[in-house]
C-alpha cells in the first residue's frame, strides 16, 4: 500500500520540479502568469477538499483569498513608506492617522503570520457555526456567498482605510528587496512553486489518512458515520479551515505576482469562478483542480482581452457543458480514458480488480 | 436478577403530532437476545431511533449501563456501547468493503485520532475476523455499491459487529435476503447472543422463529405482550393485530 502510494506521487513530483525550472523556459510575462495561476491553484485545491471530498459547496472562497491578499498588501503599502507617512490613498481621503488595525502589519513577521492565521480563524469561526448546527450544503453555499458580498461591499465602502474600489497597489519592496528586480521575481517564483507543492502534498496526505477517508465517508453517509460513533462536524471544520488557509496563502501570493488586490477579486463573482475552475478540472482531484485553474485562466488571459464581453458567456457555457457531460471534470475524463486503455490487456490476468474503475462509473448512480 | 443493560422507562415520542411511542417500558438484560415485532407503524423503528438518539423522547428515559443516555449526542451514545443497523442498508457505497469495516472498527473515535493511513494490529485482526463472520472475505476489496442487496445487509451487520458495541440493535436485518441467506443470518445472531446483547426487529416470522429468543410485541406505540413464539402464535390479540397479516405477507414474499 505504502509503496504504491509513493510511486503514484511520482508524476506530481516531476511536474513540480519542471515548474521549479520554469524561469529557464518561460519569459517574464509568462512567468508572472504561471505564478498567478499557481497561487490560484493553491486556493483551488482547498475547494477540492471542501467541495469534492467533504461535499460542501463553498461559494465564498474569495473572502479568505482577500483576507490573505489584503494582509500582505497592507504590509507592502506600509513598507514602501518613509517613517511617519501615511499610504497614498489615506492621504487622498483625508485620513489623519494610521488606524490601529493597520499598525501590526508594519511588521513583516506579523503580516506573514496574518496571511494564514486570519483566514484560518475566520474559516474556523464560520465552520464552527454552520457545521455544529448541522446546516446542509445549500445553506452553507448561500451563507458563504452572502459573506463574499458583505466582504467586498465593506472593502469598497471604507475607502479611507481599505483603498476602496481601487484596492491596494503600487508596491515597491518585499522584505527590503525591490519587487521589480529579477532576483526577487525568481525567489518569488520558487516560493510559489514550493508552497503549491507543499499544499498539494499536504492535501494528498490528508486524503490518504483515515481522517481523509472519514471526510469522504461523512459526505456519502453522514448518519452512518455518526451512528458508528464519530462526530461528523470536526472533519468538515478541519477541511474548511485548511481550505481557508490555502485560499489566504493563494491570495497573498497572487497579490505579489499581480501587484494589486482589489474588492473585485474577492467578491461574489470571483468566488463563483473559483468553483468553476475546480468543476472543470475535476472536483475530486487535486491535480485536476490545479490543471483546471491554470487552463481556464490561461484561456481567460488569451481570450478576454480580445472579447472581454464574451468571456462570462463562454465560461457559463463551458460550466454547463462540464456539469452535463463530465461531472468529474477533466480528471474524470482522464481516469475513464486510462481505465479504458488498461481494460483489454489487464482483463485476462486480474479479472475482478481490473474491472473496478469502469464499474464504479456505471453503478455510482444506482 | 442481574442489572438490566438497557432500561427503557415510560418512553413517549411524538412525531409531527403522531404518538409514535406512547409509554413503552422495557428491560434488556446482558447477553440476551430480544425480538421486537409489531405491524407497520407500531413504533418499532422509532423505539430504536430513540435509544440511539436519532429521535428525541418527549417523556421518559433511556438508561444504558446505569447511565441516562436520553439527551446525549448520538455519537456519544454509540461510544457508550450501543450500535445500530438501519432498515435500508446504510453502507458507505463509494468505499470498499474493507474501508467500510475499517471505519467501523476504530476503537478511538475522537476526531484527532485518525491522522495515520492504517489501522493498528488489533483492529486489522478484528476486520479479518468480522470478514470471516459475515463470509465476505472474497469481496473485501469490492466497492460497497457493487454488492447485492443481501450482501450490503451483511456488510452493515459486519460494521455493527466490528464496532464491538455491547448492545447491538438490528432493524430488519433480513429484508431482501434469500431464505438461505436468512438462515445464515439467524445462525449468526444466535452465535452473537452468546457474548453480546442483541435486539432485533423483524417481520419475517420464519426468521424470528429461528432466533429462538423472547419476543416483545408492540402495537400503536405500546407494549402489547411479551412471550415466546409458542405463546404468541396462539394469542388471539397478537393474531388479530399482527400474525395474520404477517403470515400472509410472508407467504406472498
Amino acid at each position: 500500500m505504502r509503496r504504491s502510494w509513493v510511486l503514484s506521487a511520482l508524476p506530481s513530483v516531476v511536474v513540480f520540479i519542471a515548474l521549479l525550472f520554469a524561469p529557464l523556459y518561460l519569459g517574464p510575462y509568462n512567468l508572472m502568469l504561471s505564478g498567478r495561476f499557481l497561487s490560484l491553484g493553491i486556493l483551488a485545491m482547498g475547494i477540492v477538499l471542501v467541495w469534492g471530498y467533504a461535499g460542501v459547496l463553498p461559494l465564498g472562497q474569495g473572502v479568505f483569498f482577500g483576507l490573505g491578499g489584503y494582509a500582505l498588501a497592507m504590509h507592502l503599502k506600509l513598507a514602501a513608506l518613509p517613517a511617519g507617512e501615511l499610504p497614498d490613498f489615506m492621504q487622498w481621503n483625508g485620513v489623519e492617522a494610521l488606524p490601529a488595525w493597520w499598525k501590526p502589519f508594519a511588521s513583516p513577521e506579523l503580516a506573514l503570520a496574518a496571511v494564514v492565521v486570519v483566514p484560518g480563524l475566520v474559516a474556523l469561526a464560520l465552520a464552527w457555526l454552520v457545521f455544529r448546527r448541522r446546516m446542509t450544503s445549500v445553506y452553507i453555499a448561500l451563507i458563504t456567498q452572502a459573506l463574499a458580498l458583505a466582504f467586498a461591499t465593506l472593502l469598497i465602502s471604507r475607502q479611507g482605510t481599505t483603498g476602496g474600489f481601487n484596492g491596494l497597489t503600487d508596491f515597491q519592496t518585499l522584505f527590503g528587496a525591490p519587487l521589480g528586480d529579477e532576483r526577487t521575481r525568481l525567489w518569488l517564483h520558487v516560493a510559489t512553486v514550493g508552497l503549491a507543492a507543499l499544499a498539494y502534498f499536504l492535501a494528498r496526505t490528508l486524503a490518504a489518512t483515515q481522517a481523509g477517508r472519514l471526510v469522504r465517508a461523512v459526505r456519502d453517509g453522514e448518519n452512518r458515520v455518526r451512528f458508528l460513533g464519530y462526530s461528523p462536524a470536526p472533519y468538515k471544520i478541519l477541511v474548511f479551515v485548511i481550505a481557508g488557509v490555502f485560499a489566504g496563502l493563494g491570495g497573498a501570493l497572487h497579490t505579489l505576482h499581480a501587484g494589486v488586490i482589489t474588492p473585485e477579486a474577492v467578491g461574489v463573482v470571483p468566488s463563483i469562478y473559483m468553483v468553476v475552475w475546480v468543476a472543470i478540472g475535476g472536483r475530486e482531484s487535486l491535480p485536476g483542480a490545479l490543471v483546471g485553474t491554470v487552463l481556464v485562466n490561461l484561456a481567460k488571459d488569451a481570450l478576454s482581452s480580445a472579447w472581454p464581453n464574451a468571456w462570462p458567456y463562454l465560461m457559463g457555457a463551458v460550466y454547463i457543458g462540464v456539469v452535463r457531460a463530465m461531472p468529474r471534470g477533466l480528471a474524470g475524463v482522464v481516469e475513464s480514458a486510462a481505465a479504458w486503455l488498461r481494460r483489454p490487456r489487464a482483463a485476462p490476468a486480474e479479472p475482478a480488480v481490473a474491472d473496478l474503475p469502469a464499474d464504479t462509473e456505471a453503478t455510482s448512480h444506482g | 436478577m442481574a442489572e438490566p443493560l438497557l432500561e427503557i422507562q415510560d418512553l413517549h415520542v411524538t412525531l409531527d403530532g403522531f404518538r409514535a411511542l406512547d409509554g413503552v417500558s422495557l428491560k434488556i438484560y446482558p447477553r440476551t437476545a430480544r425480538v421486537i415485532i409489531g405491524p407497520n407503524g407500531a413504533g418499532k423503528s422509532t423505539l430504536l431511533d430513540t435509544v440511539i438518539g436519532r429521535t428525541r423522547a418527549t417523556r421518559g428515559r433511556v438508561v444504558f449501563r446505569g447511565q441516562d443516555v436520553t439527551r446525549m449526542p448520538e455519537h456519544r451514545i454509540v461510544r457508550a456501547g450501543i450500535c445500530r443497523k438501519f432498515q435500508t442498508p446504510g453502507v458507505l457505497e463509494q468505499m470498499t468493503v474493507d474501508d467500510n469495516l475499517a471505519i467501523a472498527v476504530r476503537r478511538n473515535k475522537r476526531w484527532w485520532a485518525h491522522f495515520r493511513t492504517g489501522l493498528d494490529r488489533a483492529e486489522c485482526a478484528r476486520v479479518d475476523e468480522v470478514l470471516g463472520e459475515i463470509g465476505m472475505t472474497a469481496q473485501r476489496y469490492r466497492l460497497a455499491a457493487e454488492l447485492a442487496h443481501g450482501e450490503k445487509q451483511w456488510l452493515e451487520i459486519g460494521m455493527v459487529l466490528a464496532s464491538d458495541a455491547e448492545l447491538i440493535m438490528l432493524d430488519e436485518p433480513t429484508s431482501g435476503m434469500t431464505p438461505a441467506e436468512t438462515d445464515r443470518t439467524a445462525a449468526l445472531m444466535r452465535r452473537l447472543a452468546a457474548h453480546r446483547t442483541v435486539v432485533v426487529i423483524d417481520h419475517d416470522m420464519a426468521f424470528v422463529e429461528k432466533l429462538a429468543a423472547p419476543i416483545t410485541v408492540l402495537h400503536m406505540g405500546r407494549v402489547l405482550k411479551h412471550g415466546t413464539i409458542g405463546d404468541l402464535r396462539d394469542d388471539p390479540d397478537v393474531i388479530a393485530i399482527y400474525l395474520g397479516s404477517a403470515r400472509r405477507s410472508h407467504a406472498a414474499g
